[in-house]
């Protein structure tokens, strides 16, 4: 229908909304990372680039960025993988076990992850289970979620415990669209069941634009990481330390914001956010150019 | 394959998939139990022990109590910020339809200059660090007075609802069968009358999925909430760190068991509200880029 004529006023209050909320903070966060606009200097004139120079000198920041990227990386992959395992287990159910078990499964999908930072806390899951471990069948041996391998491998699990639901769901869609006839065909040549998963169903996932796109829209929403940190900060105490262990970019920037001991340096944490920023618009840019339904 | 194969693979199947909702449903269950107090770690082994770090806390155990709840219904102000996450959430939703609604349809329907750049603005929406718009909306409200109102919020939240409301609607008009705008077009209708009177009626049951999917959103933002709610808009979300209490103790370390039934009641309404729209979950968390 390109056509007729565009009711080009249909879009204004969106457009509007769209220049109020994102264009316009952006531009003055942009604005704000060139000054030297803090709580004890309230000018915001430009000075040029130099918060972004002293950035790239700062090993907290660094820090920061690795501890991100690290789990990024490591939720993304617990994610896909859990999501590929539900997919299966859900696809090859009957119908009635599959509603009732999708059901399930996607329930965290629903929880805040604030919540989430509590459900997998120290004192929750692991109570139990070291219970059972140490006392129960006297092994002598615990959990210690104070170890970093094991907090770090907390909060991937958490961070996955919401989106694997989101992989599997996008998953099963792309299973139930595998022709019928490939995995006949492969049966009566004798396959067995890792063989067609291996040679039809994952192939068929892994090429599958949409899943694509899913990776790479969880992928900016963990760059951006808040909740879980945050909670994870309280559980190791580390709430007042600026670089702690497990700060993401986003934690550091809530201490620089909150903390009394740095005069609200308003400048640097925008620094920060436009960094966040490009990084997250990249990915974007990559969403719109893989997604096949977002733009015809 | 013989039977016995065919149902021995069955038996695995139901195991992995009962683990697979443990694994979901364990967490939840040790929530709402340590939310009424009760610790099952004794009935392992008859003593209660916490393990943080290397000091063993003899603590825990079955002391049954209702407490905890009735102090976040009771005595501090759960049902409050209940009413305070509602206004905020629906009244934000409600601009997101105003908006969304047509520039959804709009997007369905035709092929325009700038519809690459809505797109891509509503993604960035959908997936931008909080912290980029955040200080300019925490300087200008201080100018404004909007800080810490119930008109302030519904509006932050729009960079939530807007870009779910927009998409979700546009896939929903994408999925009518397109012979039936054809033929309203034909007869020269004009697009308010066909979004109105054949679009919409349509596509209302997936205006209901997206306003939930928005409102479960809203309902579970935290970040916004901890810097811009104050004692007038704290939402149930930012309570769940920092108690039901309408005061605000932004650093105020909750006790566990507090902390826990505070959870168990911010997930109820987000839960049952997600499983209502669990067919539109993938469409909404994805704006509809995964399809």
């Amino acid at each position: 229908m390109t056509n007729l004529k565009v009711p080009y006023i249909f879009l204004i209050p969106c457009l509007v909304i769209i220049f109020l909320t994102l264009v316009g903070p952006v531009l003055q966060s942009f604005l704000l990372s060139l000054s030297e606009f803090s709580l004890v200097n309230p000018s915001q004139a430009p000075v040029g680039f130099q918060n972004y120079i002293a950035l790239l000198s700062d090993s907290i920041f660094w820090k920061s960025i690795q501890v991100t990227l690290f789990l990024v990386f490591g939720s993304v992959v617990i994610e896909f993988v859990v999501g590929i395992f539900l997919a299966l287990l859900i696809t090859s159910s009957g119908p009635r076990a599959r509603s009732i078990f999708s059901s399930i499964f996607i329930i965290p999908i629903a929880i805040a992850p604030i919540v989430v930072g509590i459900l997998w806390s120290p004192n929750s899951v692991f109570d139990d289970l070291n219970t059972l471990l140490y006392y129960g069948l006297s092994l002598g041996v615990y959990i210690d979620t104070t170890r970093p391998f094991i907090y770090y491998s907390l909060i991937m699990i958490s961070d996955a415990y919401i989106w694997a639901p989101l992989l599997m769901l996008v998953t099963v869609a792309i299973i139930r669209s595998i022709p019928r006839e490939q995995y006949e065909a492969a049966e009566v040549m004798g396959a067995s069941s890792w063989t067609k998963f291996n040679k039809i169903t994952f192939p068929a996932i892994i090429s599958s634009p949409a899943i694509i796109v899913t990776l790479l829209l969880r992928m900016a929403d963990a760059f951006r990481m808040f909740e879980i940190p945050y909670a994870w900060n309280f559980w190791l105490g580390q709430d007042s330390e600026l670089g702690a262990s497990v700060d993401t970019v986003s934690v550091l920037m809530w201490k620089m914001f909150s903390s009394t001991m740095y005069d609200f340096p308003i400048a640097q944490i925008t620094t920060i956010a436009i960094v966040l920023l490009i990084m997250t618009l990249s990915i974007c840019a990559l969403v719109l150019k893989r997604s096949s339904t977002l733009l015809d | 394959m013989s039977q016995t194969n065919k149902n021995n693979s069955r038996y695995i199947r139901y195991i992995l998939l009962i683990f697979a909702s443990l694994w979901v449903l364990w967490p939840i269950s040790i929530m709402i139990e340590e939310g009424f107090r009760v610790d099952i770690g004794p009935a392992f082994s008859g003593r209660g022990a916490s393990f943080v770090g290397e000091f063993f806390q003899g603590q825990g155990g079955i002391r049954f109590t209702t407490i905890e709840y009735v102090k976040a219904l009771k005595v501090e102000a759960y049902p409050r910020l209940l009413v305070n996450s509602s206004i905020i959430a629906v009244s934000s939703v409600v601009v997101a339809i105003l908006a969304g609604l047509p520039a959804g349809f709009t997007m369905a329907m035709y092929k325009f200059r700038g519809k690459t750049f809505i797109t891509y603005a509503l993604l960035a929406m959908r997936t931008i660090s909080p912290f980029a718009v955040l200080l300019p909306f925490f300087l200008i409200y201080g100018r404004l007075g909007l800080f810490d109102t119930y008109q302030g919020m519904a509006f932050v939240y729009l960079i939530i609802n807007l870009p779910i409301i927009t998409m979700m609607m546009r896939g929903f008009f994408k999925d009518i069968p397109k012979e039936i705008f054809e033929a309203a077009f034909m007869s020269g209708a004009s697009d308010s009358y066909i979004l109105r009177k054949v679009a919409l009626p349509l596509a209302l049951p997936g205006l209901a999925a997206a306003a939930v999917f928005a409102f479960v959103g809203t309902w579970n933002e935290f970040f916004y909430a901890l810097f811009l709610t104050g004692t007038v808009t704290k939402t149930v979300s930012r309570g769940v760190w920092s108690g039901f209490s309408e005061s605000i103790e932004s650093f105020k370390i909750l006790e566990f068991d507090e902390l826990n039934a505070g959870g168990t009641l911010a997930i109820i309404p987000a839960v049952i509200l997600s499983l209502a729209v669990q067919r539109y979950l993938a469409r909404g968390v994805t704006l509809g880029a995964a399809e």
